[in-house]
């Protein structure tokens, strides 16, 4: 038995899901570290992590953030403790970085206290975090695939929360950029001590960046642990249905998988 | 690439541009209000209306013109207008869509049947009286596109095909009862056209809680639409009630509509066209486009109901009427020149 966490799925099932179901899956999310679900296509990880957000309704079982089920405590406090980019947000067109990262400090304002100087501070903050200042004035639509990406971080960023997580926020994204935004990521968590979750496509990425690996298959978790524990040949073979080879990666020591 | 940066400062004005905007409006709306209540079938001067409310003379027939006549028709345009714009803006906002507009999404059409109904049923002819049978048909309209369109999974395309049949059979609804009556028809001939005449200030007093109501739900609406407009999903995650904030914005545009149609008529493009000139002006912010919107829909009614007046049209064009003869034109000119954005 995992010794609880802040945010856990505790059995949870959801029957009628896009694009997959889950199967009475547990899992706790290590506080402080920086956590990868990987998984086949359709495995129930973007399910996963919604539920894990209170975007997902689920069937039965809870999802527990800070000892309570997620879906009875007030949405705008849960937001001042958890944060979520979703796949491919969207923004209307002409908002520049700035006031989208202003939108970040939505549950921390009121109609009555729209504007503070925390907000203006966290706004900043999370704009050089994210080392796009000079481009805050910027309309998105007018930034890189990359720059964009950074921008909904660092909205995601200005929320303030303990917990951040991330439905792949990778994609699209070419090679340089992939590890540029992931470096980014592995900063914030090991600087501002965030627990971050996030699903990841790329094995390999999620090995060298990754503390805490979680596969999943068929919507249940097969199984957990650090990035050596788990990519190994046999979990890939039953978890992808991948033949491979499995080497320590010459540079960082970490598992390096090699199709066969 | 260079559109875009060539159009950076208009997108993104500062808050002293808004501010300047913000005066100009203020100031453009006093100008065209004395206009408003200086010209008209009557010829008065400017010292009349100077009197007319410093040293009112009950039986002075100026006097009474200009207060009894044209100024709760330029206050009717001014409510009319703002609500109109208001409305469109909180409806491009909410279902993303820059082609959403009162008279696209069936809000109108719903608003026009009741108001047909009140009619020929009730034989009501006062517009006072409308108001509530009109926004519940507008209410109805607007719930039959919501659930037509996909309930909570619409998307901005469904939702327009399901104005537009919504639309389509409220008014052949509407037609098929006013085949049955001459009288009906002379009535609703009126009022359809879209316009201020013979409104009155019991008119304007019933009429002004409504939009007060729509107003006082649209403020707090239009700060959560800032967070709506990033997607359900991460307005989800910002904290945000999303099929609550839905349903107050919806009623919102659905008191604001209804109470308009059933002063002034079905008044087609004001709701559409404003919220574009007021993204120009004032972002994408919607707390300032909610504020714009206001501003040039009063500017955009008082203006037509004041160019209707001209001879140069028959001395009695419909403010309805007049509006779409000005906002066509315009909205090709926005369209051609800077494109609709994508919301």
């Amino acid at each position: 038995m995992t010794r609880a966490t802040r945010l856990m799925a505790k059995d949870i099932s959801v029957a009628f899901a896009k694009p997959a179901v889950l199967d009475e899956l547990f899992v706790c999310i290590p506080d402080g570290k920086l956590t990868v679900i990987v998984g086949p296509n359709a495995c129930g990880k973007s399910t996963l992590l919604r539920a894990l957000a209170r975007l997902q309704p689920v069937g039965t079982g809870q999802v527990i953030l800070d000892g309570k089920s997620i879906h009875k405590q007030n949405s705008r406090s849960v937001a001042r403790r958890l944060a979520i980019l979703p796949q491919m947000p969207t923004a209307p067109e002409g908002l520049s970085v700035r006031d989208l990262v202003i939108r970040g400090r939505t549950p921390h304002q009121s109609a009555l206290r729209q504007w503070s100087k925390d907000d203006a501070k966290a706004v900043a903050l999370a704009l050089e975090q994210t080392g796009m200042t000079q481009n805050a004035c910027r309309p998105l639509e007018a930034l890189s695939g990359g720059q964009r990406q950074r921008a909904w971080i660092a909205m995601a960023l200005a929320q303030n929360t303990d917990i951040l997580l991330l439905d792949e926020p990778t994609t699209y994204l070419d090679l340089p950029h992939q590890i540029e935004l992931l470096t980014l990521v592995q900063n914030l968590n090991r600087e501002t001590g965030r627990t971050v979750a996030m699903v990841l496509h790329d094995i390999n990425l999620a090995a060298r960046f990754a503390d805490h690996v979680v596969a999943l298959k068929n919507g249940r978790v097969h199984c957990e642990g650090s990035p050596t524990e788990v990519i190994t040949e046999k979990t890939l073979g039953e978890v992808f249905s991948l033949p491979c080879s499995v080497i320590a990666d010459p540079i960082h020591g970490t598992p390096h998988v090699i199709p066969a | 690439m260079t559109a875009h940066t060539a159009s950076v400062p208009s997108e993104h004005p500062g808050t002293d541009a808004r501010g300047r905007w913000l005066g100009a409006s203020v100031l453009g709306l006093i100008v065209l209000s004395m206009f408003a209540l200086r010209f008209g079938v009557r010829p008065t001067g400017w010292g009349q209306i100077w009197s007319a409310f410093t040293a009112f003379q009950p039986l002075n027939p100026e006097h009474i013109v200009i207060r009894e006549i044209r100024l709760p028709r330029l206050i009717g345009a001014i409510l009319a207008g703002s609500s109109l714009g208001m409305a469109g803006a909180l409806m491009q906002g909410m279902t993303r869509n820059p082609l959403a507009d009162p008279g696209l999404l069936g809000v109108n059409a719903g608003a026009s049947m009741g108001v047909v109904v009140c009619i020929l049923i009730f034989g009501m002819t006062d517009p006072a009286d409308f108001v509530w049978i009109a926004l519940g048909g507008g209410l109805v309209a607007a719930l039959l596109v919501y659930l037509l369109g996909g309930g909570n999974q619409a998307n901005p395309a469904r939702l327009i095909l399901a104005g537009a049949a919504v639309s389509a059979l409220f008014l052949a609804l509407s037609r098929s009862l006013l085949l049955v009556s001459q009288q009906t028809l002379d009535v609703y001939r009126f009022w359809v056209l879209g316009g201020f005449d013979g409104i009155e200030f019991s008119t304007i007093l019933t009429l002004l809680p409504f939009i007060a109501f729509g107003l006082a739900l649209a403020i707090p609406g239009s700060l959560v639409l800032n967070a709506l407009m990033l997607g359900e999903d991460m307005a989800r995650g910002l904290g945000v009630r999303v099929g609550l904030a839905q349903g107050l914005i919806g009623l919102a545009i659905v008191i604001l509509c209804g109470a308009t149609v059933s002063m002034a008529g079905p008044i087609a493009f004001v709701g559409l066209i404003v919220p574009h000139l007021a993204r120009r002006i004032g972002g994408s912010d919607m707390r300032w486009m909610l504020f714009f919107s206001a501003g040039i829909g009063a500017l955009l009614m008082v203006a037509a109901d004041l160019l209707g007046r001209l001879p140069l049209f028959g001395g009695n064009m419909q403010a309805g009427v007049m509006a779409a003869l000005i906002g066509g034109p315009v909205l090709i000119w926005l369209v051609r020149r800077n494109g609709v954005s994508k919301l």
